[in-house]
């Protein structure tokens, strides 16, 4: 009897051992998602899924912290001049993209012309603080005086004569670096020009920050995923849909009322919507991991003020409205909108669409999962004011004009405190025109296999797997 | 009878049979269709009837059940809860352990404690809309990222709950699914009509939701109505304090079975046309043919073939009607062949006669003159005073002996012509060219006769043989002024008619009388002295076998005219009579 419990207890203590003996190489990890990414090129992430296989397969000049300033990645170092308004960055050594090719000031240069065209926010308000980034990202002209490759080594940014640019922006998923044949430098190399479900990565020696524990990362759609090998599994399907190590990285249930469209033409009807919603029930009851929240920008980027006090019973909005609500929003969130239309007298109609297709379209209303493509108050800020201009018009013409004033005060703010002060106003000017309305702070949820160790998520709610490593 | 009469008899006949067939097959057909469609329509009604109560009561059942077990659950469950966040899982308990399908607790303030169906409302006011008195209600119920409106009939209690108290509500879902369910059992279109809210609530696909409006009033309504092209009979009773219950049935069934009685009212009724006429074309064919074969014996027997005899089968009338032609034809030509015996014998009488009668004129002369020579050979040779000498009588006696054997010659000479008459060679023949060549050859003869030319021209080619046509036309010529020995005036006249070459011969002599016309081409029968009778037999014998024919009009003190009718020459022309015989 001794025997068999001696060997019993061996053989716990070698399980417990195993796992404690810390990270190693090899081993593969399969990452569940909701949709693919249509496609690996460099672009504003939409989802979860999109963030992770962008940080997998591409590599920025630099990374944002969670201090919300940027760290060395592609580039190992930089320097001021001109009263900060230009920066050197200066590219790593021996830095490679997965085709082989080095990588060069010149591909930094053209990818980062690639990203002021695109979609992305950051390459917005990056835009307006590059020297002739302004007038390039409109294409009215081709020249970019700010964007400079001095040599192959050496990338200068110059930045406006109003203040100097922020570096943060670099850090965007849309702003990688791509080689001239669209390779990327992240720590995965895809084995396909397109990802399908089932499509591996493998672990790529030349990353920045040196190989990846894990060998193969193998990415499959979660309608696919079978009960097999769950261990080794880390599930990003909804945001609060599990348990796990999401760590202090949050998204911000969004609700964005259209003012173009009834019964959200008053900004009375906008703001009773806005003072109806029970975020605190809404929290509590129908998103068991988030948190009530009143404010835009998730608390991981820039910390919440004190939640208000309570709003008196809201008048109500009799009309119709469609409400476009992405699939990555639990349903029963988006039930309790909902409800909440209804109890004010709106008639909803509901249409559920890919989080990517979610701003797009007529809609009196949309809800929806958003966090800032760069994790840096200031960036997730103007992020925020590039979406209620968007939708806002006229009705947020005045808290659009408060919000830039607050963050061109905030930009001027030596100190991060003042900085942050300043911010908020901003936000708080962007929530007054009732257009976009916050309800709720999410964590960026995983659902982790128990042999999957070192998985996280970075206050920009990307999930990151340079760090991963895997039992075998 | 003719084509046109068999024709006319079997065109009866088929118009006869179908006349007959076809209308009592339609008056069938319609007495059926009328029946049919007041029995189909008696039959919607009663369908629609029974399933307006089968469905009420099947309500009456759900809300029977569904107050019962809201009342049991209000004494029995709620008493489990005790604490808060229990009550919020409340609902779905319930829900489960008594099946139900919405189960809401709603608070005194009117909000949602509990719901099982719509969880997101709770916290938040009951907005569920009540159809009529309360027991039909539209709720929300969670569905994908949002909510569907969905009609159930619920029971409600009074509960108390943790200090709490307010309203039970549970129930059934009884739209699309229930209906569904209903409508195929019924095999007919079931739904509810919220008239205060002006809308339907309809299982999907069912026509009746695109009903514009529907006019319900009273205590039931019923009537017909079209949804686009449907074509529905309806009937709708109001709920108690809830809305309409609309059955439908689709008039497709009536119109199936009335299109269907039409396709086979139509093919019967063809096929008892094409029946109709097969038959009355094989008994017109069966009727007809006997009467055809009697008129083919006919014509046979007119056309002088008393041979001819028609088949005979059956026992019918026509039998009996084609017995008596054969007997009949029998009859005919045993009379005919007794007749030709008889005729034949008065022939040979008439001839012997003629003969004895022509041969006695010229004998007696001859005997006389011989027994003159003989008597005064006797009385001797001398010379007698006053009276003639022998020689001067036997040159008397002689001469009259020999013109006697001239006639008796004549005589035999004609009676072999008249046996020896020669088959014609038709060929073209220019008739005006032979009544020239006649009339000049009896010019001699004319005397104190006019004889006058009247000969068309143009006229096309007769089929004749010239000598024998000379000669029938010079016997008529001859006794032309034979019957005008005072004078008078001979036409001679040709024609173009329609059935041939007409060549007239006319006198203005005495005429015949009807005796004399009668008898006028009987050989050997003459009224002539001296004349054998065979003069105008020889001339009907010739027109005869030229396929010609001879008239003849008199009258008596106003001359005669024979008018010979000869074919026109075609081409290649037959005489008509067969070898001489």
């Amino acid at each position: 009897m001794r025997i068999p419990l001696a060997l019993g207890a061996l053989l716990v203590l070698a399980v417990a051992a195993h796992s404690a003996l810390g990270p190693r190489y090899g081993g593969e990890v399969t990452i569940a998602v909701g949709s693919l990414p249509a496609a690996l090129e460099p672009s504003p992430p939409r989802t979860t899924a999109e963030r992770a296989v962008a940080g997998l397969v591409h590599e920025t000049l630099v990374t944002v912290g969670d201090d919300a300033l940027p760290h060395p990645a592609l580039a190992e170092g930089w320097s001021s001049a001109a009263e900060g308004r230009e920066w050197t960055l200066r590219l790593r050594r021996g830095a490679r993209f997965h085709d082989g090719d080095p990588v060069t000031a010149e591909d930094v240069v053209r990818s980062l012309r690639a990203f002021l065209r695109g979609p992305s926010a950051a390459a917005a308000a990056f835009a307006d603080e590059v020297d002739g980034g302004a007038d390039f990202r409109r294409g009215a002209r081709d020249a970019l005086p700010g964007l400079a490759s001095p040599d192959a080594s050496t990338v200068v940014v110059r930045g406006t004569g109003a203040g100097p640019a922020r570096l943060a922006a670099l850090g965007a998923a849309a702003a990688a670096v791509v080689s001239r044949r669209g390779a990327g430098a992240g720590p995965f190399a895809p084995l396909t020009p397109s990802l399908r479900s089932g499509t591996a990565l493998v672990a790529f020696d030349g990353h920045v920050r040196g190989r990846p524990f894990v060998d193969r990362v193998r990415v499959i759609e979660s309608a696919s995923a079978g009960s097999d090998d769950a261990a080794r599994r880390v599930d990003l399907g909804a945001a609060a849909a599990g348990s796990g190590p999401g760590g202090a990285a949050s998204v911000t249930l969004l609700l964005i009322l259209d003012p173009a469209h009834a019964p959200f033409a008053g900004a009375a009807a906008r703001v009773a919507v806005a003072r109806a919603v029970d975020r605190i029930s809404l929290a509590r009851h129908f998103l068991p991991l988030a948190e009530p929240s009143w404010t835009l920008v998730p608390p991981s980027v820039l910390p919440a003020p004190p939640a208000p006090a309570a709003a008196p019973p809201a008048d109500r909005v009799p009309g119709r409205l469609v409400l476009r609500v992405a699939t990555d929003v639990p349903a029963a969130a988006s039930q309790r909108v909902v409800a909440q239309f209804d109890a004010l007298g709106l008639a909803t109609q509901v249409v559920a669409v890919p989080p990517a297709l979610v701003l797009a379209g007529p809609a009196g209303a949309r809800l929806f999962l958003w966090s800032p493509e760069v994790a840096e108050p200031s960036l997730a800020v103007s992020e925020l004011v590039e979406l209620a201009a968007r939708f806002g018009g006229r009705a947020a013409e005045a808290g659009l004009g408060a919000a830039r004033q607050a963050l061109r005060a905030a930009a001027a703010q030596p100190g991060d405190d003042a900085r942050r002060v300043h911010l908020m106003r901003a936000e708080e000017a962007l929530r007054g025109p009732g257009v976009l309305i916050p309800l709720a702070a999410l964590p960026v949820a995983l659902r982790v296999g128990e042999a999957v160790h070192g998985v996280r998520a970075d206050a920009a709610a990307r999930v990151l797997l340079e760090d991963a490593w895997v039992e075998p | 009878v003719t084509g046109s009469t068999r024709r006319g008899l079997r065109s009866r006949l088929l118009a006869a049979f179908a006349i007959v067939a076809v209308p009592p097959l339609l008056a069938f057909a319609a007495i059926v269709m009328a029946v049919v469609s007041e029995r189909l329509e008696r039959s919607a009604t009663q369908r629609l009837d029974s399933g307006l109560q089968a469905v009420q009561r099947r309500l009456a059942e759900r809300r029977r059940a569904a107050t019962e077990r809201v009342t049991a659950a209000a004494a029995e469950d709620l008493r489990a809860v005790t604490d808060e966040g229990r009550l919020r899982e409340a609902a779905t308990a319930i829900a489960r352990r008594r099946e139900l399908d919405v189960v809401e607790i709603v608070g005194r303030d009117g909000r949602v404690v509990s719901s099982h169906h719509w969880p997101a409302s709770v916290g938040l006011p009951d907005n569920d809309q009540v159809v009529g008195g309360g027991a039909y209600r539209i709720q929300k119920v969670a569905r994908d990222y949002g909510a569907t409106d969905r009609l159930t009939l619920v029971g409600s209690v009074p509960v108390t709950w943790l200090g709490g108290e307010g309203t039970l509500r549970g129930g059934f879902f009884v739209d699309g699914p229930f209906l569904s369910d209903l409508a195929e059992l019924m095999g007919a279109e079931v739904a509810f009509r919220d008239a205060e809210g002006d809308r339907w609530i309809v299982p999907d696909g069912s026509v009746l939701g695109r009903w514009a409006d529907p006019q319900l009033a009273g205590e039931r309504a019923t009537g017909d109505t079209s949804v686009e092209r449907v074509r529905l009979r309806w009937a709708a009773v109001p709920l108690e304090g809830g809305p309409w219950l609309v059955v439908a049935i689709p008039h497709t069934l009536l119109a199936e079975v009335t299109g269907g009685l039409q396709r086979l009212t139509l093919v019967a009724g063809l096929l008892s046309l094409v029946a109709a006429l097969v038959v009355a074309w094989v008994l017109s064919a069966r009727v007809a043919r006997p009467v055809r074969g009697l008129a083919e014996g006919a014509r046979r027997v007119a056309a002088g073939d008393l041979d001819a005899r028609v088949a005979v089968s059956g026992d019918d009338e026509v039998a009996d009607l084609a017995r008596a032609f054969n007997a009949m034809t029998e009859e005919l030509q045993s009379s005919r062949d007794r007749l030709v015996q008889a005729e034949r014998v008065a022939a040979w009488r008439e001839m012997a006669r003629r003969l004895a009668h022509e041969l006695k004129n010229p004998i007696f002369p001859i005997q006389l003159s011989i027994e003159t020579l003989r008597r005064a050979l006797d009385q001797g040779t001398a010379r007698t005073e006053g009276r003639p000498p022998f020689e001067n009588l036997f040159r008397e006696s002689s001469e009259t002996i020999l013109q006697e054997l001239s006639a008796l010659r004549r005589i035999v000479d004609e009676f072999g012509d008249f046996s020896r008459m020669p088959r014609p060679t038709l060929v073209a023949t220019d008739v005006n060219a032979v009544a020239d060549q006649v009339l000049a050859l009896h010019q001699s003869r004319a005397g104190a006769v006019d004889v006058r030319r009247e000969l068309a021209a143009g006229l096309p080619p007769a089929a004749a043989d010239p000598d024998l046509l000379g000669r029938a036309l010079g016997n008529l010529v001859g006794n032309a002024f034979d019957a005008m020995p005072e004078g008078g005036t001979l036409t001679v006249r040709t024609a173009a008619g329609a059935d041939g070459v007409r060549i007239d011969v006319a006198d203005t002599g005495p005429g015949l009388t009807d005796d004399q016309r009668t008898r006028l081409f009987t050989p050997y029968y003459t009224t002539k002295r001296g004349g054998t009778g065979l003069g105008l037999a020889i001339v009907q014998g010739i027109v005869a076998d030229h396929g010609g024919r001879v008239q003849v009009e008199s009258a008596a003190g106003r001359g005669t005219t024979f008018t010979l009718v000869l074919p026109v020459f075609t081409g290649i022309m037959e005489p008509r009579r067969e070898a001489a015989s």
